[in-house]
This record gives structure tokens, C-alpha cells and sequence, in this order.
């Protein structure tokens, strides 16, 4: 179907359908400052400020040696310039949210961003560096925005997203952040590296993160079966040992077997259940097909701890019983 | 594992003895370069998994679903597992009105009158016999399995 002509140039103003805001989230080219300051200023002229002074600092991190430093967050002031900018983008979340919510639009962003990228960022810093926010890493929700009949409103936020990392505005000054220098992601684009840091900045921060799920540095380069079992973090410990690899943990660590019987359809390979830890079992399973080295990945699945038989533990998490799944005649 | 393969039902109008290189060819799904291309994919005529994800036979669902399936195969095939931002996604493949499927709360429900295939970039490719079926994912005690 093929729009009017003016309709069609009117539509380069709105955003694309489709933008890669994913493409955006995970980007590592340098600032487009120029647009990105511009952006800013714009939205400091939304809440009558002239345009600030614009420091650029090349990680979150080292946005936290140059911002205020001490000063707690006061909930009675909503005079400042980020308390004025944060309440108008709230406002304009929440009325275009609402109409993307009618058309069930769910950001497939979220795991990626708002629980992988942003915690592993915000692992890098010394505590909260008061209201700012994330540039490119403000995606997730953009991508669930529908900009609809205000598109002026949604431009700033959608351009900052383009290009530039995380920033922070105050009264006259605002601190802007470059984007990373490097991102290394798993299949399903979630932050991960099991080989150094996941993400890094140009003065060298770094965040670790697996699967996902941000850890720290020893869980990567130095998992050890020690640090695992005095980890209080049980999903840092999870991590941990899948970094080590199951097959290590268990040689090291002794898990008490709960049982091991064959795994039907996967010839010559048992399912093991293992008392793991306080009131997690662990199960593991052998792969069904094989790994480019020709051998056969052994993965850990956390199962129901009242769950005592291997078999019945295997079933129970695809919904079926233990005399059902035994009938299981291959897995691939 | 030999015995209680069935082999590919030759009396339908599709084709023989089905290799990963031909599933991989039909989609726009490729799998990884050490999985042996040329072997022949056992079709399988009752409950089996691929990595994350299992076929039930109905008839040894007590009740069966009541979901018809109703929406025919494309050519491309269908992702069964909507994998996050691309990820490994199941396919579904058939040849032109053999199979339908329809969603089942969390499930999928399918039915086919001719072998169809379930390929997976990690996992390789695997046949399912012609009749009813429930395919579910895998759950663990933190979520939803993905691989």
C-alpha cells in the first residue's frame, strides 16, 4: 500500500517502525556529541534552563569523580533541573506507555537491558550518583513507547538513545558519559564472557557478567570451588560454578548424590540429581547432541527440592511424571 | 537408539530420508558446522527432546489438549520458540499441507499427515512421526529453560 506523498514526507519526522533500538543499546561507537548535547539542551529548555556546560567523561565511573559528590538525595526539592526533567519524562512514560500496553507490546529489551546491561554498569560505581540517565541503555523503554501524536516530547530521549552512553543533568552542568568500548553478548544478546569482561570502558572500567547476570571479576577469571561454596550470592554461585563447569564442581565440591539412573532416549548417559546446596537440588543432564570438540555438554537445571528421584526431578520439568518421561525414546 | 526410530513413511509425497543440509537449506535457520550435515534424521514415532523443548504423543496426555491445531505450516516453517533478539530457535518444518499447529496456553499443539521436522542450531534436526502432538517447554525451579 502505497501512501501519499504527503504523508509519506510528514513520516520521516516520526520514528522508523522497526529501529534497531537493540542495535542501539549494544553500541559501541563514540558519542555523536554534537546531536547528543543538542539533545540535551532541548530537554533543559523544556524546564526553562539555558543550555549547561557539558563535561564528557569516558565511563560512568569516572563520571563519579566529577559529579557532587556527598550529597544525599532530597525528595522536598523539586526545583532542580533533574527533579523538573525526571518529572516530565515520567509523565510522558506513563501516557504513552499506557496506549502500548492496549496493543500488548512487551520489550524483549528488558532482560537485556534493564536487567543485564544497566546492573553490571552500575556495578562499575562507587553507590548511587543521584537522577541521571542511561543514553543508549534507555532503549527497553523506548522500544516500548509508542510515540504517537507527541512525537516532538519522545525526539530528545529517542536521539540520546542514538548516541551517547549515560548522563547526568545539573543546575548548569550536565556530565555526559561515552558509550562503551567494547559489549560481548551471549546468543540471546544478553551480556556475557566467559573469557574477561563483559563490557569496558575507554579508561579501562570494566563489568563482568554471565549470561546475563552481572557477577564479579573472580567469577570469570578465577572461579574456584572455595569462593563458590562462601559466595552468599546463591545466583553469583550458580554462575560461578557454571563457569567452573559442572563436571568440575561436583569432582571438587562432593555434593552428596541424591541418585543417577540412565537417561531414557539419551543412550549411555545418566541423569544425576545432587543435594547442591541448603534446599537447592541440582540436576544434571547430558546433552543429547554433541559439542564441536565431539564431546557432550553436561548442563545443570535447579529442580524442586522436595523432588528426591532423578528421573521423576527430569520429568517433573517438562510437565510430565516419572513413568511418563521413561517412555522418552531420543533426545537431541 | 535403532529400534524404536521408525523409519521416514515413504508413502507420502515427501521427501525421502531427509538430511540436516536439506532442513537447513528450507529455512532461514543454519546449524552449527560440526553437526553432521548429510546423515539421514531419524523420524520418531513417540515422546522425544530437543534440548528445551519435548513431544508429547497425545495419547499419553490424560486429558489430550483440546486446542484443534489450526493454522497450516508455512514453507519457512515456524519458530516454536520465539528465541530473545534472535536467539536458537526451534523450527518447525513441513511440506506444503502435511501439518497444522496451533498455541496451547504455553504449549504448542501439532498435527501431521507426513513426517515434519524439528531443527535447532545446536541440536541438529529430528523427525516427528504423522499424528497428534503436545510440544512443551522445559521448566527448572528459577524458570523457563532456555538453550
Amino acid at each position: 500500500m502505497s501512501a501519499p506523498g504527503g504523508l509519506e514526507a510528514r513520516s520521516t519526522e516520526v520514528p522508523r517502525l522497526g529501529e534497531d533500538w537493540l542495535a542501539h543499546a549494544l553500541s559501541t561507537a563514540p558519542a555523536d556529541r554534537p546531536a547528543a548535547e543538542e539533545a540535551v539542551a532541548t530537554l533543559y529548555a523544556s524546564v526553562g534552563r539555558p543550555p549547561p556546560e557539558f563535561v564528557w567523561v569516558r565511563s560512568p565511573a569516572e563520571a563519579a569523580t566529577v559529579l557532587p559528590a556527598g550529597k544525599a538525595v532530597r525528595t522536598d526539592d523539586w526545583q532542580t533541573v533533574e527533579a523538573q526533567i525526571a518529572a516530565q519524562v515520567s509523565d510522558l512514560r506513563f501516557r504513552l506507555r499506557r496506549r502500548s500496553e492496549w496493543q500488548g507490546a512487551v520489550s524483549a529489551l528488558r532482560p537485556v537491558v534493564r536487567e543485564g546491561l544497566v546492573p553490571a554498569i552500575n556495578s562499575t560505581l562507587p553507590g548511587s550518583l543521584g537522577v541521571g540517565w542511561a543514553g543508549q541503555h534507555d532503549a527497553d523503554w523506548l522500544a516500548e513507547t509508542d510515540s504517537g501524536s507527541e512525537p516532538a516530547l519522545l525526539a530528545p530521549w529517542q536521539t540520546l538513545a542514538r548516541t551517547t552512553g549515560w548522563w547526568w543533568p545539573r543546575e548548569g552542568r550536565c556530565v555526559m558519559s561515552d558509550r562503551p568500548t567494547a559489549v560481548h553478548v551471549d546468543v540471546n544478546s544478553l551480556p556475557h564472557n566467559d573469557s574477561g569482561p563483559a563490557i569496558t570502558f575507554a579508561d579501562g572500567t570494566r563489568a563482568y557478567a554471565w549470561h546475563g547476570r552481572t557477577v564479579p571479576r573472580w567469577v570469570i577469571d578465577e572461579p574456584d570451588v572455595v569462593r563458590i561454596l562462601t559466595e552468599p550470592s546463591i545466583e553469583v554461585r550458580f554462575c560461578a560454578a557454571e563457569r567452573l563447569g559442572w563436571e568440575n564442581y561436583v569432582e571438587q565440591a562432593r555434593p552428596p548424590l541424591l541418585g543417577a539412573v540412565p537417561d531414557p532416549g539419551n543412550p549411555g548417559h545418566d541423569l544425576r540429581l545432587y543435594d547442591l546446596w541448603d534446599q537447592i537440588n541440582l540436576l544434571l543432564v547430558v546433552n543429547g547432541s554433541v559439542e564441536r570438540d565431539g564431546t557432550r555438554r553436561r548442563y545443570g537445571l535447579r529442580t524442586w527440592r522436595w523432588v528426591r528421584d532423578p528421573l521423576e526431578a527430569a520429568a517433573q520439568t517438562y510437565g510430565l511424571r516419572a513413568d511418563q518421561y521413561a517412555q522418552l525414546l531420543r533426545r537431541t | 537408539m535403532d529400534c524404536v526410530l521408525t523409519s521416514t513413511h515413504n508413502y507420502y509425497a515427501v521427501p525421502k530420508n531427509m538430511n540436516l543440509a536439506e532442513l537447513v537449506d528450507r529455512t532461514n535457520v543454519d546449524t552449527l558446522d560440526h553437526l553432521e550435515r548429510q546423515a539421514t534424521v531419524p523420524v520418531v514415532d513417540g515422546l522425544q527432546a530437543q534440548g528445551d523443548l519435548i513431544v508429547i504423543p497425545f495419547d499419553l496426555l490424560d486429558p489430550p489438549p483440546s486446542t484443534e491445531a489450526g493454522t497450516e505450516v508455512p514453507p519457512e516453517g515456524v519458530h516454536l520458540v520465539a528465541a530473545l533478539n534472535g536467539g536458537n530457535p526451534h523450527v518447525l518444518v513441513a511440506d506444503p499441507g502435511t501439518c497444522r499447529w496451533s498455541p496451547d496456553r504455553d504449549a504448542t499443539v501439532v498435527q501431521n499427515s507426513a513426517p515434519v521436522y524439528l531443527l535447532h542450531p545446536e541440536h541438529g534436526g529430528t523427525g516427528i512421526a504423522p499424528g497428534r502432538w503436545l510440544i512443551r517447554r522445559q521448566w527448572s525451579a528459577t524458570g523457563l529453560v532456555a538453550d
